[in-house]
């Protein structure tokens, strides 16, 4: 091995020894859990190998190692984070891989959204509009193609990721909540409202003709042509989802509403024509805006640290109040153009920077130690059960155990077999009914169940405040 | 090769892949920390196979989670206080396991069926060439 005490206070080595500080800030590319494990020993090993490359090779020798092992890293940490994102995926009541890549895509899209609603606007609008007072997107060919194209990758990536959160929070909640429920609502509506009209729109350009004969002026329309198709994927997903909530185990009260709302909105458009449609585009935008704040409430009630939970909760409940300033001419209201395309700017980015900051929660969510297999109930809940299954898999080797430890084998494994066959008897069962049925007293009872549901091998669920466990799907 | 596969038939989690094979073959004769499989396991190699330490350590906690290899829980005998290196506290001594032996032992049996095999056919060893490492299995 080269490392020795010597070699720390060696001036010649500054080199590999700042390459081992800059790989261990990289680690945080793993997750936390092996970070935990291993981050001690990789920056070791890391060191020990500048160390050897700089002593033959010296500085390029070195780069050389930088170069082998970046890739490794950036490879093996996707990996890791894989392998703990399919570990810790949770227990579906949406679809699987929309839950599961819905975060990452939603932090993409936000991203994008922030770039183009925000970053563009304040640099290169602000300052076109106060040298030119002009239109900050202008019109030449670059601008032309850009804008939509970017519009169509962050609207898309954010749809996805939409889609995929509120997935996530309805597969996290078990099922959705009130809030979850009236945000599906919400989102249902707008859904449809845009659904329609970006139908509409595009079909109305191409039997007007001019899209086909004017060179520029289709330019200009296939950028608004475009834009109503991202626009319609981004709101087909919110009526997927809300056909998901809709198919959800929620009172029957809870699950008409919606239908009754689409159905409503759906006769309107198709009686009275685009123009006088009870809910305008502009009602439709409101909508869709409560219908992210509830989102933002819905997750603010995640099990999750205070200040991960406040912060898209706060930027949601700002985008109200700034569509309204952007729908009120903000110009108008803010004297210059240029101070109204930075508001509006930062206006139009909040629903981005919200969807980003709520992509990145649910990762933070996703990058825990041990998996959250809950299922059914509210996120209350859901959090009450996992704090019970962590608080019994801390006492499972202590009270458990040393009961187990004086209970002889054959006793323990015969009263286990007692529980899992009134457990197939009933297929569910809570403490009370395992303890009628079994020759366990109730607290041994409760006692086992934890036991056996802490180690994974039973679901738990809770319903009106009872605690009730079952084999998992296809195990019983 | 999941945790599922703890200790369970050898044959299910062979073929091993290179990186895998590689690290057992370092342990088989004594314990190592990750840098003592890192070089046993390129200079074995012809240095055709350099271990990152994401791709080491990944495979270790692989390799542990489902039985292969365990941590040591002392020092190996051979570390006596005057020659152990200044940073052995810190480090993390690994040997193989039964669970890992058999598993070794079933995948070279493996690899000495296909060696057989291409004998059979004429194919090995290749006129010209030298015999193939573990590393460019």
């Amino acid at each position: 091995m080269v490392s020795s005490g010597d070699e720390r206070d060696d001036g010649r080595h500054r080199d590999a020894w700042a390459s081992e500080r800059v790989y261990r800030t990289l680690m945080r590319a793993y997750p936390r859990e092996v970070r935990r494990r291993y981050a001690e020993e990789m920056v070791l090993y890391f060191g020990d190998l500048c160390r050897e490359e700089w002593h033959s090779g010296g500085p390029m020798a070195l780069a050389l190692l930088w170069a082998r092992t970046l890739p490794d890293l950036i490879l093996s940490a996707l990996k890791e984070r894989g392998a703990v994102l399919l570990r810790n995926a949770y227990l579906p009541v949406g679809p699987v891989i929309v839950t599961r890549w819905g975060a990452l895509c939603a932090l993409v899209g936000g991203s994008l959204g922030v770039s183009h609603f925000f970053l563009y606007p304040l640099l290169l609008g602000a300052l076109m509009s106060i040298l030119t007072e002009a239109f900050p997107y202008g019109s030449d060919p670059f601008t032309m193609f850009f804008m939509p194209s970017l519009l169509l990758g962050a609207l898309s990536l954010s749809s996805l990721g939409l889609f995929g959160l509120y997935g996530a929070v309805l597969a996290r909640s078990g099922r959705p909540g009130l809030l979850a429920g009236t945000g599906a609502v919400f989102s249902t509506g707008a859904a449809a409202l845009w659904l329609a009209t970006s139908v509409y729109f595009p079909i109305y350009m191409l039997a007007r003709g001019s899209a086909l004969f004017a060179p520029f002026e289709w330019l200009w329309y296939t950028g608004t042509f475009v834009i109503p198709v991202a626009m319609l994927f981004w709101f087909l997903g919110f009526l997927l989802l809300g056909i998901a909530a809709f198919r959800q185990p929620l009172p029957v009260q809870l699950r008409l509403l919606p239908l009754a709302l689409l159905a409503l909105i759906v006769s309107s458009y198709l009686l009275g024509g685009y123009y006088w449609v009870p809910f305008g585009k502009t009602k439709a935008i409101l909508l869709w805006f409560v219908g992210f704040l509830l989102l933002g409430i819905t997750t603010a009630r995640e099990p999750l640290p205070l200040r991960l939970r406040l912060l898209p909760l706060t930027l949601y409940a700002l985008i109200v109040p700034s569509y309204f300033l952007g729908d009120y001419l903000a110009s108008a209201t803010l004297g210059s153009s240029g101070t109204a395309t930075i508001v509006m700017g930062l206006a139009q980015s909040l629903p981005f920077v919200g969807i980003a900051l709520l992509g990145w929660v649910l990762l933070k969510g996703y990058d825990t130690e041990e998996s959250l297999a809950v299922s059914g109930g509210s996120v209350e809940s859901a959090r009450a059960t996992h704090e019970m299954t962590r608080s019994v898999s801390r006492t499972t080797s202590g009270a458990w155990g040393a009961r187990s430890a004086t209970t002889s084998g054959a006793k323990a494994a015969t009263q286990e077999k007692e529980l899992l066959k009134a457990i197939r008897r009933h297929g569910e069962i809570t403490v009370a009914q395992a303890a009628l049925e079994t020759s366990l007293s109730v607290e041994e009872a409760d006692r086992m169940l934890s036991a056996l549901a802490a180690r994974g091998h039973l679901e738990v669920r809770i319903d009106d405040a009872r605690i009730i466990y079952s084999f998992w799907e296809g195990n019983g | 090769m999941g945790a599922q596969c703890t200790r369970g038939d050898p044959e299910a989690l062979v073929p091993l892949t290179p990186v895998t094979l590689n690290i057992l073959l370092a342990l088989a004769d004594e314990e190592r920390h990750g840098y003592g499989i890192g070089v046993e396991v390129r200079e074995r190699t012809g240095g055709r196979m350099r271990l990152g330490p994401g791709t080491l350590y990944g495979t270790l906690k692989r390799m542990v989670d489902s039985g292969l290899v365990e941590e040591s829980e002392s020092l190996p005998e051979e570390l006596d206080a005057g020659t152990r290196p200044y940073d052995a506290e810190r480090r993390r001594y690994y040997r193989l396991t039964g669970f890992g032996e058999r598993v070794l032992a079933a995948e070279l049996s493996r690899l000495e069926g296909v060696v057989r095999t291409a004998q059979e056919k004429g194919l090995f060893p290749p006129s010209g060439r030298r015999t193939s490492s573990p590393g460019e299995a």
